[in-house]
């Protein structure tokens, strides 16, 4: 197992960026990062991007048409608030593993405006505030089971989601 | 109104309305392990059985697991509103709202018994005009 550090990070300010596209604000991102390594897209050997909004829209590959195509392995993660998360683990997991020296991690979402989740949405009527909170009706009672006289929680680690 | 004659729909698809029978909420459980789960599923979470599982009728009694009281939601929904999630006897964990007491830690109590009731799911209908049953849980008699 190899040793794994992080050699360069960065950030974009937080705004709305209307005139300006996800991968755009990516490639920002992600040149930043490897201005701060000292290193050029041509030193990487893979990219793993986080987007949850256009996970169907490859959006590494298109932070690669903006910043330098080099053929490289590209996977993009998709895994609610852990998406970004995602893409650094898996980068970190590949560099441990020995499959690569030199990979990057991006994470990127441009939001919608108003709340997040809950008010609506799925068919038949919202059930905010009618089944209790928020949507976890679905995977907060279904990951846990019970047996009579034994009730088993998941455990910490099991998945939820928000 | 037609829409008025017409049943109820249920305000999830594992609360079911027989016809001319009391609602109750629908398990599954396993013939291996016994495990109870709420709603279908294929495969025994516990002990991986496949084929296993069969519906059961959940019990309407169970004991609050946990709570949260809920003073900030969505633009329209009342507040406050306790959400609870309690499990039920004889297996089955479910999240609603607990009504008939008052959003108040000092009166709410983990582990108190509760009891399923079904009613009409707040006055909410959905484009159609269709109206929902749904459940709630209370302190029990």
């Amino acid at each position: 197992m190899s040793d794994v550090y992080v050699v360069g990070i960065d950030m974009i300010k937080f705004g709305r960026f209307p005139e300006r596209t996800v991968p755009q604000i990516g490639a920002e991102a992600a040149l930043m990062a490897l201005d701060d390594a000292g290193l050029k897209i041509q030193d990487m050997e893979a990219l793993y991007c986080g987007n949850l909004y256009q996970a169907n829209a490859m959006v590494g590959q298109r932070i690669l048409q903006e910043i330098g195509q080099t053929g490289i392995t590209v996977v993009n993660t998709a895994n609610a608030c852990a998406t970004g998360a995602t893409a650094f683990r898996e980068a970190w997991m590949a560099v441990k593993a020995g499959a690569y020296d030199l990979v990057l991690a991006v994470g990127v979402e441009q939001m919608g405006k108003g709340l997040l989740g809950g008010g609506g949405g799925g068919s038949g009527i919202p059930k905010e505030g009618l089944l209790g909170s928020a949507r976890c009706l679905r995977c907060l009672p279904r990951p846990g089971w019970s047996t009579p006289g034994n009730s088993v929680r998941p455990s910490s680690n099991s998945p939820r989601c928000r | 109104m037609a829409e008025t004659a017409k049943k109820p729909l249920p305000v999830v698809d594992f609360l079911k309305i027989p016809d001319g029978g009391e609602p109750y909420l629908e398990g599954y459980r396993c013939k291996n392990c016994q495990a109870t789960f709420l709603g279908e599923r294929s495969v025994c979470s516990k002990c991986g059985a496949r084929g296993a599982l069969g519906a059961v009728k959940l019990s309407n009694n169970g004991k609050l697991y946990v709570y949260s009281i809920v003073h900030r939601s969505f633009p329209g929904i009342a507040v406050p509103y306790v959400s609870a999630v309690v499990d039920l006897e004889g297996g089955g964990t479910v999240k609603g709202n607990l009504i008939g007491i008052d959003p108040d830690p000092a009166k709410i109590r983990l582990g108190m018994p509760v009891q399923l009731v079904y009613k009409d799911a707040l006055g909410r209908k959905d484009k159609e005009g269709n109206s929902y049953l749904s459940y709630f849980f209370q302190p029990s008699a």
